[in-house]
């Protein structure tokens, strides 16, 4: 559905996203982990178009991606959830959901298709705060809205990044079983998260990113994944020495 | 009793005036971070559609006003300020007063730099009721009518309407508002056309109450405008709208209870209560919003 090959991203003389190659299938969730300042959500950024890539192409449906405008790719089915919620605080719940609503693909009603309804089945609590206005929300209800408002945009594929942060254990545990779900529903996801060892369990498919750099695809092999990952925290020599001891 | 009645009357006729500027110059800080300083120029604009197309039919003033208005609206944004739109905020700033330079020379070269005298709806100017012992100028009630219904119907597009609810997303936040499907292009285009309406609107009513149009005429409803948006806080349409009405209250009270020898100086009085007021409540009346750097 969505292939990177080799991207670039450079603000000014700093080089954010040095090469980075993946790919996310339909209906699969592929994380994307590594350290702060890895250059994850800079690769989040320029699958958009918010960041302009200085190399590299993104594929959509197996046709290159010139020039991609986020209000444009929302249409075509591709939203991103950013990282910190950001949600609009000065507006209801109710709102927030009416506005996403608005950039749902049109034509006749698709099959799975989320309604502001299913929304408010799906998240209890949201239903019951329909007329809060959002700034007032906890934590966790905030990044149940932020993703709520991503699903009645009616999407094929979410970008989140970083959802779990901030949020209490007993909450984080709540969104992965949400984004399991949302999988199962048919909607692929690409999960950007520090809860790197989560994440890659949830996941159908993992790359590290490291030092602006997507090293190597792992595929499906977790072990594999996770050896790599602490390859990237730590460096290989350091990891022998940790071996040793 | 009576004198203060009809002070009252000015001073909600004028705040009126300049409430549709503020309010027009309010909702482009809030989409754009961008104080439109060629705002008073739309209104000069619409001034002289109406001196060129619309003096010899009534019915054609304000078509004529709020089609040239918004005309030069839509092109300036397309012109000037699409292809500066992410630049830092001086430089958005340097881009309208360009912007307003521009259009003031351009009207000098087609229209000439004498100031003309428009006679619009001069029976309207002309007439007045009695109610309750004051004597009210007509034009102040239509003044006065028009620019709450104006103000209402803004509020109604903003709070009750999708364009409103992605006018204020994208106010909030402009970059999460394009995440969530919001066109850059079409709403900043759109708030640029709310804002022709009200310079249109405005136009009609300074040549009905003055009569008089020059390439500057609008200049001073920029200033006002922005005064009384920095005194409701930047970007909040509502205290824009109030900081307006607080300017003409201070303006009115001030040309009456000033000694005629002094009076001419009245405007260095009212920026001088401004002034004090901001060092009192330095964000403005209501706070100001989006003055923290853009994602």
């Amino acid at each position: 559905m969505l292939k990177v090959e080799d991207i670039g991203v450079r603000y000014g003389s700093t080089q954010a996203v040095r090469s980075a190659s993946f790919e996310v299938r339909a209906g699969e969730i592929t994380a994307l982990v590594g350290s702060n300042g890895a250059g994850k959500t800079t690769t989040l950024k320029a699958i958009v178009g918010l960041a302009s890539l200085s190399k590299g192409t993104v594929f959509l449906d197996g046709k290159a991606l010139r020039r991609p405008v986020p209000e444009r790719l929302v249409r075509r089915g591709i939203v991103l959830v950013p990282e910190g919620r950001q949600i609009f605080v000065t507006m209801t719940v109710e709102e927030n959901l009416r506005l996403a609503e608005l950039a749902a693909p049109k034509g006749k009603a698709q099959e799975g298709r989320w309604t502001r309804d299913d929304v408010y089945e799906r998240f209890a609590s949201l239903a019951r705060r329909r007329t809060t206005s959002a700034g007032a929300l906890s934590g966790g209800e905030q990044q149940q809205l932020a993703i709520a408002r991503a699903l009645v945009a009616n999407p094929r594929l979410i970008l989140l990044d970083e959802p779990s942060f901030g949020l209490a254990p007993q909450l984080v545990d709540q969104l992965f079983v949400h984004l399991g779900e949302l999988r199962d529903s048919g909607t692929a996801i690409l999960l950007v998260e520090q809860n790197a060892l989560r994440a890659i369990d949830l996941a159908d498919r993992a790359y590290v990113m490291s030092q602006g750099t997507v090293r190597r695809h792992a595929g499906g092999d977790h072990d594999r994944v996770k050896e790599e990952l602490i390859n990237a925290y730590l460096g290989p020599a350091e990891r022998q020495e940790a071996d040793g001891v | 009793m009576s004198d203060y009645i009809q002070y009252a009357i000015d001073a909600i006729s004028l705040g009126g005036l300049y409430a549709l500027s503020a309010v027009a110059i309010a909702l482009i800080f809030g989409v754009m971070r961008m104080v439109n300083f060629a705002q008073g120029d739309f209104i000069t604009c619409a001034g002289y559609a109406i001196l060129l197309f619309g003096v010899h039919s009534t019915w054609l003033i304000i078509p004529v006003a709020l089609a040239g208005a918004v005309l030069v609206a839509l092109l300036v944004e397309r012109a000037a300020f699409r292809p500066v739109r992410n630049a830092s905020m001086p430089t958005l700033l340097i881009a309208s007063f360009a912007a307003s330079a521009v259009i003031q020379n351009l009207i000098i070269l087609i229209a000439g730099s004498t100031p003309r005298s428009v006679g619009i709806l001069e029976s309207v100017s002309a007439s007045f009721v009695t109610i309750g012992g004051v004597r009210i100028a007509v034009l102040d009630i239509v003044t006065t009518v028009t620019t709450l219904s104006l103000l209402g119907l803004l509020t109604v597009c903003l709070y009750k309407t999708s364009l409103g609810l992605q006018l204020r997303a994208a106010a909030e936040n402009f970059t999460v508002a394009r995440m969530v499907g919001v066109r850059a292009n079409r709403i900043i285009a759109a708030a640029f056309a709310i804002t022709g309406v009200l310079a249109g609107s405005a136009a009609g009513l300074l040549l009905a109450k003055t009569g008089g149009l020059s390439p500057t005429r609008g200049l001073q409803l920029t200033v006002v405008g922005f005064v009384a948006t920095i005194i409701g806080g930047m970007g909040n349409l509502f205290g824009a709208a109030a900081g307006a009405y607080l300017i003409a209250i201070i303006t009115v009270a001030l040309q009456t209870a000033l000694p005629v020898q002094i009076r001419g100086y009245r405007d260095a009085f009212v920026y001088g209560i401004i002034v004090l007021f901001l060092v009192l409540w330095p964000d403005g009346i209501f706070g100001a919003r989006g003055t923290v750097e853009r994602v």
